[in-house]
């Protein structure tokens, strides 16, 4: 989905609209998802680089800017995080960071789509079978 | 300025900030860089026609309403040329058609401001389009051609005060939209009707946008009438019921031959003839029967399990079963009346015959919780056609664990009782008195109606072999095993779980000698130690009842008559 970085305005479009779909439309996508839990893990330290590297170390793929902010804007919207401009550093040629930090609703939504990926994969085929069970 | 920060102004001023932040952090190609900043310019410019409204701006009324109003204005323009000043009822027209023209084009370039935003330019490009093409066809000699574009004035006009986020107060619009449609079904300008709405809906609608929302709704719904009603009746809802039972007449001690119950209905109960499946649930007995819902809000649990389809529609009944000493342990007894028999004989039939349920095992569930969970797993074991699916939230009763059963209670107060009241006294007496009236009866014996496994001679401890041997395979599921195994083995469904913190480790090595033990019977079920205390949160988002007990009730029941 939207973690392809940068290619044509035709895949960033049928993207958009992909993301928009699931995200909006049905619930907590997967990228909405990894942000919050890249965030979350970042704790204080969660802003726009940071998640982005956060994401690329865990899942070996880096996602645009865009991607991330557009998500990160409607993550706030839906009040799932909350973001606020932070002091200038030095090393980012004195531009202040967008500072990120899950809300209690977004670590909710973030637990609910836990569950519902491990329900919904329990018994496939390339999820180890639980222990202790009789057969 | 550096072809990066010229980029960069096509972004939010924030996000210009913190973007170029990231970018000069993560030292990032220049070109990978432009590319990085066009690429969230884009993502946010497509992501503003997510939303109906620029598409309505621009597409809906900007570009056919641009067509029209040249028109009329060309129109206006003519008659100006031919209208004779010194006739005032011409005049008064041409006033009144200029007033019109101006009034459709602001209320026009109203709504597309306020529409728009940051597609503005999008409905711009919208309204300009056909002005240029009729520019380049104009042929009307007599006239010059900015005659076409007389209605641009007032419509900029709009658009500013519509962009500037202005609203018109509630009185203005309603005068303003009257007005307009009244002149415009008065000068009953050439054109079809479509046209006509076209040109007056703006008006209309700057009427409803200055309402406010939740009036608008109330008005949406009264012209609906059913609506509201509708949605009462999608609610679930929590009725109460009671039951009178024949199977207690017997009883030794006193029992309340009615019992109550609380029944949850799901959401669209009342309002479909729907069946549904029922999971019947054995609270603990520490509590009343409906403290679940009255304390612990179970009601919006059960809710948002349906909600986020952990599980579908079903009916759940919690039951009051409990004695004068607590629990009834769920068995046949002629000291405390017959509990299995109620269950089996009356509350489930009463169940079937009195709400939407599918009657049949395969759609009905037992669960309950601790000493109910003990019951949950025994109706389990003994009637696998009437409950198809068992759910145990930390059994107890389940074996003998580690400490020595007798050593528990307080014999002394035991032996000598002279009434119920004298046993309530003492916490784990108690207890261990429902068990004995529970498991080893003896109507002949008054006040306690029980056979005392020990017994004390002076200062000694004498334990009844045969009493305790009748206990241990009457009480403790344990030992009911394998006289049950072929029943558990029939269960849809079957698992329970336990605490590992209970500070009564019995309970705990109890639990895991069970799991054992049935894996011994090759009997199929699912059992889980988790970190925690008996009883914390089961009703909780984050409790057992939601995150376990809920989805596999919604595995394992079958949740329609096919």
């Amino acid at each position: 989905m939207s973690l392809v970085p940068l290619s044509s305005p035709a895949k960033i479009i049928v993207d958009a609209l992909a993301d928009y779909y699931y995200n909006v439309s049905i619930m907590l996508g997967e990228f909405e998802y990894l942000l919050i839990t890249a965030a979350a893990s970042l704790a204080d330290k969660a802003y726009g680089a940071s998640i982005r590297d956060e994401i690329d170390a865990t899942t070996g793929r880096k996602c645009s800017l865009g991607a991330l902010y557009t998500t990160l804007d409607r993550l706030e919207a839906k009040g799932l995080v909350e973001t606020w401009m932070a002091d200038a550093t030095p090393q980012r040629g004195g531009r202040s960071k967008r500072m990120v930090r899950v809300t209690p609703k977004g670590v909710q939504a973030a637990a609910d789509f836990y569950d519902a990926v491990t329900r919904v994969s329990r018994g496939a085929s390339w999820v180890a079978k639980p222990t202790g069970s009789a057969s | 300025m550096s072809t990066l920060q010229i980029a960069a102004l096509l972004l939010r001023p924030r996000d210009r900030e913190a973007v170029l932040g990231d970018l000069e952090e993560s030292n990032e190609t220049k070109g990978r860089a432009i590319l990085e900043i066009l690429n969230f310019a884009i993502r946010q410019q497509l992501l503003l026609w997510t939303n109906w409204r620029p598409w309505l701006a621009a597409f809906g009324l900007a570009l056919p309403a641009s067509f029209l109003l040249m028109g009329f204005s060309v129109a206006i323009s003519l008659k100006y040329t031919t209208t004779e000043f010194t006739d005032t009822r011409q005049l008064g027209l041409l006033a009144c058609q200029a007033l019109l023209l101006t009034g459709w084009a602001w209320t026009g370039g109203f709504v597309v401001g306020s529409l728009s935003r940051q597609t503005l330019w999008v409905s711009t490009a919208a309204a300009l389009l056909p002005c240029l093409f009729c520019l380049s066809r104009f042929s009307i000699e007599s006239l010059p051609r900015l005659c076409l574009l007389l209605f641009l004035l007032p419509a900029v006009w709009g658009v500013r005060v519509g962009f500037g986020g202005s609203s018109v107060t509630r009185h203005g619009a309603i005068v303003l939209a009257i007005l307009i449609t009244a002149l415009t079904l008065a000068a009953r300008s050439p054109g079809s009707q479509i046209q006509t709405l076209l040109l007056i809906w703006p008006t209309w609608f700057l009427v409803a946008k200055a309402r406010k929302a939740s009036v608008a709704a109330m008005v949406l719904f009264a012209l609906l009438g059913v609506a509201p009603s509708q949605a009462a009746a999608t609610d679930s809802q929590l009725v109460s019921r009671e039951l009178h039972s024949r199977n207690f007449s017997q009883a030794k001690i006193p029992i309340d031959a009615t019992r109550q119950m609380v029944v949850y209905l799901p959401p669209g109960y009342s309002a479909s003839s729907q069946r549904y499946p029922v999971i019947y649930y054995l609270p603990s007995p520490f509590d009343t029967f409906r403290a679940d819902f009255d304390k612990r809000d179970a009601q919006s649990l059960l809710d948002r399990a349906i909600g986020t389809r952990t599980i579908d529609k079903f009916i759940f009944v919690s039951v009051d079963m409990t004695t004068p000493l607590g629990c009834s342990w769920y068995v046949n007894s002629s000291v405390t009346g017959n509990w299995e028999d109620f269950m089996i004989q009356e509350l489930v039939p009463y169940i079937d015959a009195n709400f939407q349920t599918l009657p049949a095992r395969d759609s009905r569930g037992i669960a309950g919780d601790f000493m109910g969970a003990y019951g949950a797993i025994r109706f389990g074991m003994k009637h696998p056609d009437v409950f198809g699916t068992v759910y145990g939230l930390h059994p107890v009763g389940t074996g003998s664990g580690v400490q020595v059963m007798y050593t528990r209670p307080n014999w002394d107060v035991l032996t000598n009782a002279k009434s119920l009241d004298d046993v309530k006294k003492n916490g784990v007496t108690t207890i261990f008195a429902s068990i004995y009236q529970a498991h080893v009866p003896n109507p002949e014996k008054p006040p306690l109606f029980i056979d005392l496994q020990a017994q004390k001679a002076g200062d000694r401890l004498v334990v009844d072999s045969a009493v305790t041997e009748r206990l241990r395979h009457n009480f403790f599921l344990e030992e009911m095993i394998p006289q049950y195994a072929a029943n558990l083995k029939s269960l849809r469904g079957f698992k329970f779980d336990w605490a590992r913190n209970d500070s009564n480790f019995d309970h705990v090595y109890s639990n895991q000698a069970l799991t054992r033990k049935l894996n011994e019977f090759g009997v199929p079920h699912e059992a889980d130690e988790y970190n925690g205390s008996w009883g914390d949160g089961n009703w909780g988002p984050a409790g057992r009842v939601y995150t376990d007990v809920l989805p596999f009730f919604g595995r394992h029941l079958v949740f329609s008559s096919r």
